[in-house]
């Protein structure tokens, strides 16, 4: 069963959620979804249409949004609310109905209707969200009211055809005073008694505080609410799958009988190909998605999603990010074994190149290895990317020098041998000219256990790689300060992430030090400037953790081959994403 | 803490006052006419009936009660909505620590900050960098 993406079902656009969104308000769209229908049924999928009006999460092109009632946003992406009279709601099930109709019309088998995350159903079905007082707010079944009575509509509209709803499993708006997981429960019971065929579960709202699909929640956590969901609807096919990445724990699931389908998402945006790899016996070839979440990173920056894992995402259909012969053979030698490197040499040889990979250290993986071993989110979605490149350079029969450092001389030696050579030498933490750097160590060598902290350490940066040093430091039980120069901490860190960082530094009582310049080093510590004067930071080990690229290679090896690029954080020091999107682009056109 | 505490806490607008205008800096990209509402929250989750509103004016801040009568009404650009233990908690330390407690608060769960205007007022009213501070992504999140 294929869902496509959630289409707005109104002409005002009040259900709109975000940037180039889907609309199904008329027949004018229908030729679109008719070949979208058709293409999952020649392929063999039960074709579903997602029918999203986002309520409070809508009007993203309006001053307002739709809702049961004036409870303002706490997020500011969001636009202000405002109250749906009675004929709004009578408006919206006809809306709802009409874009049932049409998706049937063009060759859909079903609709599946959203009563989740925040959007309008869930608006009503929420004690957060709705005050009101006639039949539609109140008790929980004057808050179901307007989902029953949508879904009732819908059901006699499509007939035989699939009705299926989405709902929380748990809102995670406790706090703000949203429903219980208790009454979540009793909801999926009832849309379960509105004559719907299946019911999908999903976790969270968009501003819940806490995480429910990001690279800190393990793999698997939420299964216990679709157990509890299923005992209670044995006779209703349940899909889930949030956060639930691997089709062998999805599998036993099932097995369990936690529920009926295993429902994803982002998996399948990482790897597209992953069921067939999957049943092919080919699992350690699918490429993991890490749960990073920059493509909903993206989505909120009114960007089209893309996905760090897969560079293809979004681009399918332009040559020049299609897998397809080179003209003729090039022996190509990627210097650096990161991810930009592992990507670009992965890509290059499925062209059909020759490649060999040069790495300095023992293993393959640069930085990505470095920090899964000290992850504190989940290191398995890091080591299983790791595990997917190994598999590919054994496909694809890449071959590796690892342990051996290539210099400009040692390059030398083997002119002609390459065509191509790629720099991919990621950063570096240079100690500079900072007085007293000889003194410190660095972020890299702290992360590699190669040098022992004292108690109290101050980390100099407050960037991704400094929060994460000064993390595992500080879970190690050291009394870590972190010292940045920008106003911020986590600037280069991905948006939906960047809050992660934030309450770890909080929880583990690491303490901030932001806005400042670094004066020196000294042996009591570090010596910041501050508006009002210096300030004398005391630490027993002072950590350099600001990164620079590494171009001196790449400058070296000018005229001694005959295409030479450079890739990744030896461009620039960024992170994981751009490494193997650049590492793809490059492989792509070699 | 019981309502007698509460509501002395949010009368004792003199105190606020004075500490608001110690901190201004903090409010210092903020225009003027710029507004802020403290709300406690009753023990059943309901808004209490008295708001407090900071006004920013052109070098100082003024602090004042108001009537809550329902957020379709109110006139801040933003609102903290406290339980009593994070009113008591920001009050304890209002002189040095505001924006720290109320973001501690949010964190905890304990304070809620409700938005009363849209992104792009905001923005160009300079709440940008206050909300940031919170911990409240200004382009939005999803996790
Ligand atoms: C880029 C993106 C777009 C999404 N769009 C929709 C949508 O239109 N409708 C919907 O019900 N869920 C949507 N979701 C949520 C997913 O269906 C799913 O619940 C969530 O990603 C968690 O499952 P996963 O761990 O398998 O990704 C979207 C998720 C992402 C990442």
């Amino acid at each position: 069963m294929i869902t496509n993406q959630g289409a707005y079902p109104d002409p005002k656009g009040e259900g709109k959620a975000y940037f180039r969104q889907v609309a199904i308000y008329d027949d004018k769209f229908l030729p679109q979804f008719e070949r979208i229908a058709a293409m999952f049924k020649e392929n063999g999928a039960v074709a579903i249409q997602q029918i999203l009006h986002a309520g409070r999460y809508g009007g993203i092109d309006l001053g307002y949004c739709a809702a049961p009632s004036v409870v303002p946003q706490t997020l500011p992406h969001f636009r202000p609310p405002r109250e749906m009279s009675k004929d709004d709601i009578k408006q919206c099930i006809k809306e709802h109905v009409e874009a049932a109709k049409r998706a049937i019309k063009v060759g859909f088998d079903g609709v599946e209707v959203t009563s989740f995350m925040g959007y309008i159903l869930a608006n009503f079905l929420s004690k957060f969200t709705n005050r009101r007082t006639d039949e539609y707010g109140g008790s929980l079944e004057n808050r179901g009211r307007f989902m029953q009575e949508l879904l009732m509509e819908m059901k006699e509209a499509i007939g035989d055809h699939l009705l299926i709803v989405r709902l929380n499993g748990t809102e995670l708006m406790d706090q703000y005073g949203g429903n219980t997981e208790e009454e979540c429960l009793e909801l999926i019971k009832m849309a379960a008694n509105s004559g719907v065929d299946m019911i999908s579960m999903c976790i969270g709202w968009q501003e819940s505080p806490a995480s429910s699909i990001g690279r800190d929640v393990a793999p698997g956590h939420w299964n216990y609410l679709a157990k509890q969901a299923k005992k209670e609807i044995p006779n209703i096919p349940l899909a889930f799958g949030v956060r639930l990445p691997g089709a062998v724990m999805a599998n036993d699931s099932i097995a369990k009988g936690q529920f009926d389908l295993w429902e994803v998402c982002r998996p399948f945006l990482a790897d597209p190909e992953r069921l067939h790899k999957v049943a092919e016996d080919r699992t350690r070839e699918v490429k993991p998605c890490i749960g990073c979440l920059l493509c909903l990173s993206r989505l909120f920056r009114d960007l089209p999603y893309i996905c760090s894992i897969n560079p293809v995402l979004g681009h399918e259909v332009e040559p020049e990010y299609q897998i397809r012969p080179p003209a003729y053979q090039k022996n190509v030698i990627i210097i650096g074994g990161g991810p930009a490197g592992l990507e670009c040499a992965v890509t290059s040889a499925r062209r059909g190149h020759k490649v060999t990979i040069y790495e300095k250290k023992e293993s393959l993986g640069g930085q990505l290895r470095v920090y899964s071993n000290h992850d504190l989110a989940n290191k398995q979605d890091l080591e299983d990317l790791l595990s997917y490149y190994e598999a590919m350079i054994e496909k694809y029969g890449i071959e590796v020098k690892l342990g051996v450092e290539m210099t400009a001389k040692q390059f030398r030696k083997m002119l002609h041998r390459f065509d191509v050579a790629v720099a991919a030498t990621g950063s570096g933490i240079d100690h500079g000219s900072l007085p007293g750097a000889e003194k410190a160590v660095t972020a890299f060598e702290v992360m590699e256990d190669k040098v022992q902290c004292g108690k109290r350490v101050a980390v100099i940066s407050g960037k991704k790689v400094g929060l994460s040093t000064a993390e595992y430091l500080s879970m190690a039980g050291h009394e870590v300060v972190v010292i940045e120069q920008a106003k911020r901490i986590a600037e280069d860190v991905m948006p939906t992430w960047k809050w992660r960082h934030a309450s770890w530094v909080e929880e583990m009582n690491i303490k901030t030090i932001t806005g400042v310049y670094v004066k020196e080093i000294t042996d009591a510590g570090v010596v910041v400037i501050k508006e009002n004067g210096d300030l004398a930071v005391e630490a027993d080990t002072v950590v350099l953790a600001e990164r620079q690229s590494q171009q001196g290679l790449f400058q070296e090896l000018e005229f001694m081959v005959d295409e030479l690029h450079i890739i990744g954080d030896a461009v620039s020091p960024r992170g994981l994403y751009q490494a193997i999107h650049e590492g793809y682009r490059l492989g792509a056109r070699i | 803490m019981n309502k007698m505490t509460t509501d002395i806490i949010l009368n004792d607008i003199e105190t606020w006052r004075i500490c608001l205008n110690i901190n201004k800096e903090i409010f210092s990209e903020i225009k003027i006419n710029g507004k802020i509402g403290i709300l406690p929250r009753n023990s059943d989750g309901s808004e209490g009936s008295t708001i407090q509103v900071w006004e920013i004016l052109e070098d100082s801040i003024r602090v004042s009660l108001q009537p809550f009568l329902g957020f379709r009404d109110a006139s801040a650009d933003l609102i903290f909505l406290l339980e009593s233990s994070a009113l008591e908690e920001i009050y304890r330390h209002l002189k040095n620590e505001l924006l720290i407690g109320l973001r501690k608060q949010i964190r905890h769960g304990k304070a809620l900050l409700f938005l009363m205007k849209g992104r792009d007022y905001l923005i160009d009213m300079g709440y940008e960098e206050l909300i940031e501070y919170l911990g409240i992504p200004c382009l939005g999140t999803c996790h």
